[in-house]
């Protein structure tokens, strides 16, 4: 596995009674021409009595190890974007996404070393705002 | 100029004339009983069961077609069989015959290999190479080289498919046409000629012989064009590494150029309607080796050993669903007098210093 990526989140105006569930992924999908494929790497999902254990307007962690592909692509026809994506399930039925785009590349600098086997990832300090659900920053570990 | 002899003294291994020009006279030969078979079936088919409307037409003139020929005698049906005969004789061994065109021995023994070892059977762990939506290119390995470590595969042969489809068009017309002349035959055996079908099979024959040339054109360039033959010392490829290449082109050519290039394709997949339709993009293209103006002879297959380097900063292999970042080695000549070619040969791309690759040889 490449290196790990630790992304936080929270929610900030609504309460927890408010949420029926939150799904936190760590993805990648393709843009262009061709048919949009995905593929969620990581995965969890927080219920309602979960979101009730604590305080959700206190950042969570969510981490996982990234992989070694595919690495994220610029082309003509193909795109792949690599996201944290965050969708929330509120109890009027409606459901809110919220993504934070990072790059998956190939540390150029490392080949050759023992650490060449690893990849970087960069997520661009972001905060998004849409309705009332915020994702935090990303970082690396 | 020396004519070829139908028959003539055993020559043990030695053939008498070329290869290409037995393919020909062999697959002209099935093509033949072929015909010949729909003709004789056809025949005896109006004969038996179109009989009844003639005699209500025309009435049968005596003695044309008795009453045991239309009748189920045992000489309808050993007939019948014989040129059951024919068509299986002449399509299966035209299908197989065409089969045999453009791939070596080397290439359908490995094939056969392959689909015996095609028995389900679980991966051993230390097979799995952690590198996901990276096509893993087992069977760009299959193959072992004489010169570098593997022999590549070629991607699905476009010239094979020419030629069969040229093969189904020209067999199939024909067939037809033998049919409407077994009817016109008839008509004319029993005394009520049909003018209008006659004088139409005049234009009918002229595409057939134009459907029969093209096949023969068809398979001249994808027997005359020769097997291309391309080993690498390594696989799968790495960003940032060279390897070395093993390039080998045989047949009859006369090349006016041969290029050798690295290539990388992206391809899309979609829906236009109910069509599902394929977009490819080359997205990198490097030239390994061109030559101009170069005659490759049977005996003497041009032979060439290079060398490729990957850039660093290239997209490895990629496959998912709907796209692809596919790498391929193609190797494309400008030939006369047949059409120009152009062959691919898959390999996969790994990203800079991956996981380590395990080599199965």
């Amino acid at each position: 596995m490449g290196q790990s990526l630790t992304a936080r989140w929270r929610i900030g105006a609504l309460a927890a009674e408010q949420i029926e569930g939150v799904e936190a992924s760590v993805l990648w999908y393709t843009e262009g021409k061709g048919g949009e494929d995905l593929h969620v790497h990581a995965f969890r999902r927080w219920s309602d009595a979960d979101l009730r254990q604590f305080d959700i307007t206190q950042p969570r962690r969510l981490r996982c190890d990234l992989p070694l592909s595919p690495l994220s692509y610029e082309g003509t026809l193909l795109r792949i974007r690599w996201c944290v994506r965050l969708r929330l399930f509120r109890s009027c039925g409606r459901d809110t996404v919220v993504q934070a785009p990072f790059q998956l590349v190939h540390q150029l600098g490392h080949i050759g070393d023992s650490g060449s086997r690893s990849v970087i990832t960069h997520l661009p300090q972001r905060d998004s705002l849409r309705d009332d659900l915020t994702v935090l920053t990303g970082r690396l570990s | 100029m020396r004519l070829p002899k139908p028959w003539t003294k055993k020559r043990g291994s030695r053939m008498l004339g070329g290869a290409f020009v037995g393919a020909i006279g062999e697959a002209m030969l099935l093509a033949g009983l072929f015909l010949l078979g729909v003709f004789t079936v056809a025949l005896m088919l109006v004969q038996r069961f179109a009989a009844g409307s003639f005699v209500v037409r025309g009435g049968l003139p005596e003695g044309i077609i008795s009453e045991e020929a239309s009748s189920s005698t045992l000489g309808f049906w050993i007939v019948v069989v014989l040129g059951i005969s024919l068509l299986a004789l002449g399509g299966g061994g035209l299908i197989y015959r065409l089969l045999r065109v453009g791939a070596s021995d080397e290439r359908r023994s490995a094939m056969a290999s392959r689909a015996a070892a095609m028995a389900p059977s679980r991966p051993i762990a230390s097979d799995l190479v952690p590198l996901p939506s990276i096509p893993q290119g087992r069977g760009v390995t299959d193959s072992p080289g004489l010169h570098q470590a593997y022999r590549l595969a070629a991607d699905g042969s476009n010239d094979a498919r020419a030629v069969a489809a040229a093969a189904s068009l020209a067999l199939l017309w024909n067939a037809t046409w033998f049919v409407l002349l077994a009817v016109v035959v008839s008509g004319f055996l029993i005394g009520s000629p049909r003018w209008v079908l006659c004088f139409l099979l005049l234009p009918f024959a002229g595409i057939g012989w134009w459907a029969f040339r093209y096949f023969l054109d068809a398979l001249k360039k994808s027997a005359g064009v020769g097997n291309t033959i391309v080993e690498i010392s390594d696989h799968p490829l790495q960003a940032g590494e060279g390897y070395k290449l093993f390039i080998r082109q045989a047949g009859k050519l006369k090349l006016r150029r041969l290029r050798i290039e690295l290539v990388c394709d992206e391809e899309s997949t979609y829906r236009q309607g109910t069509d599902l339709r394929i977009d490819r993009h080359r997205a990198y293209d490097q030239i390994i080796h061109t030559e101009r103006d170069l005659s490759i002879d049977p005996h003497h297959p041009w032979e060439q050993e290079l060398t490729v380097c990957l850039p660093v900063d290239v997209m490895h292999s990629f496959q998912s669903a709907h796209n692809a970042v596919c790498w391929k080695i193609t190797v494309s000549g400008e030939a006369r007098p047949w059409p120009s070619f152009c062959r691919s040969f898959p390999v996969v791309v790994h990203p800079p210093a991956g996981p380590p690759i395990r080599h199965p040889r």
